[in-house]
């Protein structure tokens, strides 16, 4: 296990080198003049070079790259030059948006698609059944940023049953800032009323982000649950006289869970992507806005650095995933 | 396994928790509060860096100018910080007495000093706006509540000058000398999301890509008596079908960006007006002069005759708009009736095209700024209109950021721009002196067409330095008919400036100058 | 989206296949029967008309895809315009069947790309092993470290909006996924009787790899192809939605559906037919895909 751990650990920090040099190079596929952007338009040549030398950019390129690598290593991502903040300050603002959408599409898929797909497998060839199985392949066909505009345009334009863009509405404040996560916040600090604005506000864009991995979780778990019931040990109970209840949450359906599981940590990347998409549609605030955003700005300082975040904290998150795996299921073994 | 009585309570207090608070939140006692929805987001609040429109009605109303412009169909000025005033005979001494009592939303008191303080930051920083001021050489606070200018050459426009919002904005000395340090002395950083004004409004808080938060500031000098609003949240979805809702719904008092067909549906809606304007900004095509076949003043002038002028009002802008009819927008001192007009005449395209030897066409590369919606459909039709002639149209949207960096160099420009511009003050001047004057090119001014024509630069630099604002006006008149024979740009449009209001706001005043950039949120109540 | 690792999903939830289905006679049986069935038909027919639609696009469409109308703008549904007209009075219609041929370029270039690079790097990771293998496979971690889009994103941002570039950055993004799984082929086979065999007879090892390894081992390969058609013209389409994708006024889907969405309240059209063609491509093609799934790979859980 620890040398799993070691070796996983050096992995990641191969990937930041490669990540960070692979965006660096992407970068400067363009002869942006990050001055200039910085400066405004009508800047004078002195300006220009003030401000070249202030950030470190009339140094070689192999040197800036060194120099953006130590800063990186100190938690100083740089200038974004269109908020003129430091990138890192933009990223804590955003992240968290981003973050609280993920968790709430997972939810969904979860919560919505595990007992579908329970019950699927359980009822084979009824309608839910198949209700279900189009569903699931639906799923990933559907274009996610239509699947927001159809779903803004009913629940909003035609029922006004669901809020306008944005995390909450225009005059309520946010709760306290404690980690940037509203749900959270608001809980700790006993905001009911901002509690309530966000799981509304959060419902359509996180429904929409869900979708796909929706579609998969139904699949999956209605496969193999299906799978399950047919081994020997259900019918065996079923046999002994153990109503079908019973059977299906006692025994069948840890065992059933486990691809489930798996599907999800293999999701992680996909929903972080179409978060992408999603909080386009619903102008959420997150990373995935706050990126496109730049790239519409030519902020290619931003746009590096956001990126080699994004690949870390993902290389991250898959080897919590597998460190879980390891934990829930001691068949897997990584050595 | 999971009691059913648990697992209903929790699923009530969830569902509970969800639906309460649907209802509306409890209205503010004070005064009420003003939400403004405007389609773009501004770079920095600082007031001698920033240089867009998008931060007008944030710079006007926060700080304040020695002067400014009113009027909603043509420009007056009137005191603001000043008094009164004075120049010297030869024009290049300007002298201005202060209004005593008024105070920044630090406490400390509005003083020369702190104009000069202001200008020499201003001059200093040396970046965007300061190219309207170039002609300021030197400025004095001789008394507490005197200032005056020495001005290198005599300017005519330089009284005008000063009601641009752009670079004007007093700053207070001890807010700006409290946040300054060593590497930046003029405490840039802090001034590019606080505000160190004395205007009606202060600063509350910026939160990026979502809203400028401003509160009023009690100690105002004109006083908070009779009715206004209170707080004031500037938002920026992008989308004007964004807008629309929250014009709908009530979450937004006033939208400034909406489509022309969001337009036309809120204004058969109860509870929201539309108004029209007819407004000072211009849709300019600039066409890069040194490119390929646009070096050909007979190949400009044919592009110029391939414009559907009407067309572009009557289709793009809904008839809420008119053809530019000279250099520069109507309304503002120093605007010359171009004769004969170019119209969309094809064949004329078409002969003149031929004259200069490109009768089998070419191509040119089209751009505009990202998420400008009526560019996009000018361009998209201009391409349709001047296929007959060869030319093919390739068209792209590019950040505005990018088209900065772009536009700095003639191999760089784009073969053809589709801008806008507003004149920073009432006089058509500036935009004579920073587009059509070789002499100083980018990055300094915004001849962005890299036009060069020695004569034009002679007759600009002689009514740059005129004597009299009649000696100006005449040379005007005779270098404005070589300018638009040149044709080194195309002039579009100039459209009106379309705003939707909820009815229960009153007081809105247009100002012609700042167009819808900028308008007095003092004089704006709610019922 | 990319969904690495669908194909080891499907396996996870799969019964084990049994020997008598691998019978030739059994085999054909079973092609037949999965030939015959509906949603292989719908899938057949789909691709098809997809097919003809990209190709005689431009002269089956009733309207000119780029012809202005401006007296129409903003035209609902109806008898003159089936899908409506946009804001420039543009056909709707005419414009998602001329589409149609970006969005099959699209995938079939995207997937050939990743396909021939995939090939070679796994094939010579697997193939040669040792310092080669290591340093190709982590070059390959590095870019399956980034989710999704993300990468895609940065590309096409940096070389610029058109449909060439965007068809660049999601290739640069699929082809880890084919060199893992040849890679994983090759180091299967490599050892096998009859590559000992070919190697001792003196064929060259390109040869090798390529008759033999390539041609036994190519079946997953071939299905996660079919698997990813479907995803790679969705992300396609969203590339093209965030604006990275083709130039103004190009008839491609994506773009149309980014294009109408500022009006989507009142003019729902404009956005709703491109997205709507998208999604009956996209599942088309997932059809398609679990057909030559069942065919290729017996036994393997079936989508449907």
């Amino acid at each position: 296990m620890t040398t799993f751990l070691a070796r996983r650990l050096g992995f990641l920090v191969l990937v930041v080198l490669g990540v960070s040099i692979l965006t660096f190079v992407v970068s400067h596929l363009v002869p942006a003049d990050p001055a200039a952007l910085i400066a405004g338009k009508n800047a004078s040549p002195a300006t220009l070079a003030i401000i070249r030398h202030r950030y470190g950019l009339d140094k070689p390129l192999p040197l800036q790259y060194l120099s953006y690598m130590g800063g990186l290593l100190h938690g100083d991502l740089g200038l974004s030059s269109y908020s003129r903040r430091p990138i890192l300050d933009d990223f804590l603002d955003y992240f968290p948006a981003t973050i609280e959408l993920t968790f709430y599409a997972l939810l969904i898929s979860v919560v919505i698609g595990v007992p579908l797909g329970v019950y699927s497998g359980l009822s084979r060839g009824g309608p839910l059944d198949h209700a279900s199985r189009i569903f699931s392949i639906a799923g990933s066909a559907l274009p996610i940023f239509w699947l927001g505009l159809l779903l803004q345009l009913v629940f909003y334009g035609r029922l006004g049953w669901l809020p306008e863009l944005g995390r909450l509405d225009t005059f309520m404040a946010a709760p306290r800032h404690i980690t940037g996560i509203y749900t959270i916040d608001s809980l700790l600090s006993l905001n009911l009323q901002a509690l309530g604005n966000t799981l509304k506000h959060v419902l359509l864009p996180a429904f929409t982000l869900a979708f796909a991995t929706l579609s998969l979780v139904v699949r999956v778990t209605r496969a193999s649950m299906v799978d399950v019931l047919a081994q020997d040990y259900i019918r065996t109970a079923r046999a002994k006289g153990v109503d079908r209840f019973s059977v299906v949450m006692r025994h069948a359906l840890r065992n059933a869970l486990i691809p489930t599981i798996t599907l999800l940590g293999l999701q992680v990347g996909n929903l972080l992507s179409g978060a992408f998409l999603v909080e386009i549609v619903f102008s959420w605030p997150g990373i995935g806005f706050y990126s496109v955003n730049t790239i519409q700005n030519a902020d290619y300082q931003a746009i590096m650095s956001i990126t080699v975040l994004i690949a870390v904290i993902y290389t991250f998150v898959n080897l919590l995933v597998d460190i879980l795996y390891i934990k829930l299921d001691p068949r897997i073994n990584y050595a | 396994m999971i009691s059913s009585r648990f697992r209903f309570t929790a699923v009530l207090t969830t569902l509970l928790v969800i639906f309460a608070p649907f209802s509306r939140p409890i209205a503010h006692a004070a005064n009420p509060s003003l939400v403004i929805d405007i389609g773009y987001e501004t770079a920095t609040l600082d007031p001698q860096i920033n240089y867009d429109t998008a931060a007008a009605i944030e710079l006007g109303n926060v700080y304040d100018g020695l002067v400014r412009a009113v009027g909603a169909k043509t420009v007056k000025i009137v005191p603001d910080l000043a008094t009164s005033w004075s120049s010297s005979a030869d024009g290049k001494t300007w002298t201005f007495h202060l209004r005593p009592g008024v105070t920044f939303h630090d406490g400390s008191p509005v003083n020369a000093e702190a104009v000069k303080f202001t200008f020499d930051r201003l001059l200093t920083l040396n970046q965007n706006a300061v190219a309207d001021f170039i002609e300021i050489g030197k400025v004095d606070a001789p008394e507490p509540m005197t200032v005056v200018f020495h001005l290198k050459t005599p300017f005519p426009s330089f009284f005008t000058s000063l009601t641009s919002l752009w670079g004007t904005g007093i700053v207070s000395p001890t807010a700006v000398k409290k946040h300054a340090t060593k590497g930046d002395p003029w405490a840039t950083k802090w001034l590019n999301e606080h505000d160190a004004g004395s205007g009606p409004w202060m600063v509350t808080k910026w939160t990026h890509n979502q809203s400028v938060v401003l509160d009023p500031y009690p100690g105002y000098w004109r006083g908070w008596k009779g009715q206004h609003v209170g707080r004031v949240v500037i938002q920026w979805p992008k989308a004007s079908s964004t807008q629309r809702l929250a014009l709908e719904h009530g979450d937004a008092d006033i939208a400034m960006n909406m489509s022309p067909e969001d337009l036309a549906a809120v204004a058969k809606e109860s509870g929201i007006k539309v108004e029209n304007y007819t407004g000072q900004t211009i849709w300019d095509i600039r066409l890069n002069n040194t490119h390929g076949p646009l070096q050909s003043k007979l190949v400009r002038q044919a592009l110029s005759y391939s414009f559907d002028y009407d067309s572009m009002v009557k289709y793009v802008f809904k008839g809420y708009a008119s053809r530019m009819l000279g250099v520069g927008p109507t309304g503002l001192a120093n605007f010359f009736p171009a004769k004969p007009l170019y119209t969309y005449d094809i064949n004329k395209a078409k002969s003149l095209l031929a004259q200069a030897g490109y009768s089998s066409g070419f191509t040119l590369h089209v751009d505009w700024a990202s998420g400008d919606f009526h560019s996009a459909q000018m361009a998209q039709i201009w391409q349709a209109d001047v296929q007959p002639l060869g030319i093919k149209m390739v068209l792209q949207e590019v950040p505005v950021s990018e088209y900065f960096r772009i536009s700095q160099k003639a191999s760089t420009e784009p073969d053809i721009w589709i801008g806008q511009w507003t004149m920073d003050y009432a006089d058509d001047q500036q935009m004579y002196w920073s587009y059509f004057n070789s002499n100083v090119l980018p990055p300094a001014n915004s001849n962005v067409m890299y036009y060069k024509n020695p004569t034009v630069n002679k007759l600009l630099e002689q009514a740059q330095q005129a004597p009299s604002a009649a000696v100006q006006h005449s040379i005007y008149a005779k270098v404005l008919p070589i300018i638009y024979s040149d044709a080194p740009e195309v002039w579009a449009v100039q459209p009106d400036d379309r705003i939707a209001l909820r009815t229960n706001v009153h007081g809105f005043v247009y100002n012609f100058l700042y167009s819808s950039y900028y308008y007095d949120l003092y004089a704006l109540s709610k019922s | 989206m990319r969904d690495v690792t669908l194909i080891e999903t499907e396996l996870l939830a799969a019964p084990a296949a049994d020997a008598e289905s691998l019978l030739p006679s059994a085999r054909r049986k079973r092609l037949l029967h999965i030939l015959r069935r509906p949603s292989s038909i719908i899938a057949m027919l789909g691709v098809l008309l997809l097919i003809v639609l990209a190709l005689f696009g431009t002269a089956i469409a009733p309207y000119s895809s780029g012809a202005l109308d401006l007296a129409n703008q903003f035209s609902g549904p109806g008898a003159q315009h089936l899908f409506g007209t946009d804001d420039l009075g543009r056909d709707i219609f005419s414009r998602v069947i001329v589409g149609t041929q970006y969005s099959l370029m699209a995938v079939v270039i995207v997937l050939s790309i990743a396909l021939v690079v995939g090939i070679i790097v796994g094939a010579s990771a697997g193939y040669i092993g040792g310092l080669t293998d290591e340093v190709l496979m982590r070059v390959t971690d590095i870019f399956l470290a980034f989710p999704g889009i993300v990468l895609a994103l940065a590309i096409a941002a940096a070389l610029g909006p058109s449909i060439t570039n965007g068809v660049i950055a999601i290739a640069a993004i699929w082809w880890p996924t084919y060199a893992r799984l040849v890679r994983g082929q090759v180091l299967a086979l490599k050892n096998n009787d009859y590559v000992d065999a070919a190697r001792s007879l003196g064929s060259s090892n390109v040869r090798i790899i390529v008759s033999h390894i390539l041609r036994n081992g190519i079946a997953p390969v071939l299905v996660q192809l079919t698997l990813d058609m479907g995803n790679v013209l969705v992300t396609f389409a969203g590339l093209s939605y965030l604006g990275l994708g083709a130039p103004v006024g190009t008839a491609e889907w994506g773009a149309m559906v980014n294009a109408g969405q500022t009006n989507i309240l009142t003019n729902w059209w404009l956005s709703t037919f491109p997205g709507l063609a998208i999604f009956l491509t996209a599942l088309d093609l997932n059809l398609l895909g679990d057909m030559f799934q069942d065919i290729l790979a017996p036994g393997a859980a079936r989508r449907i």
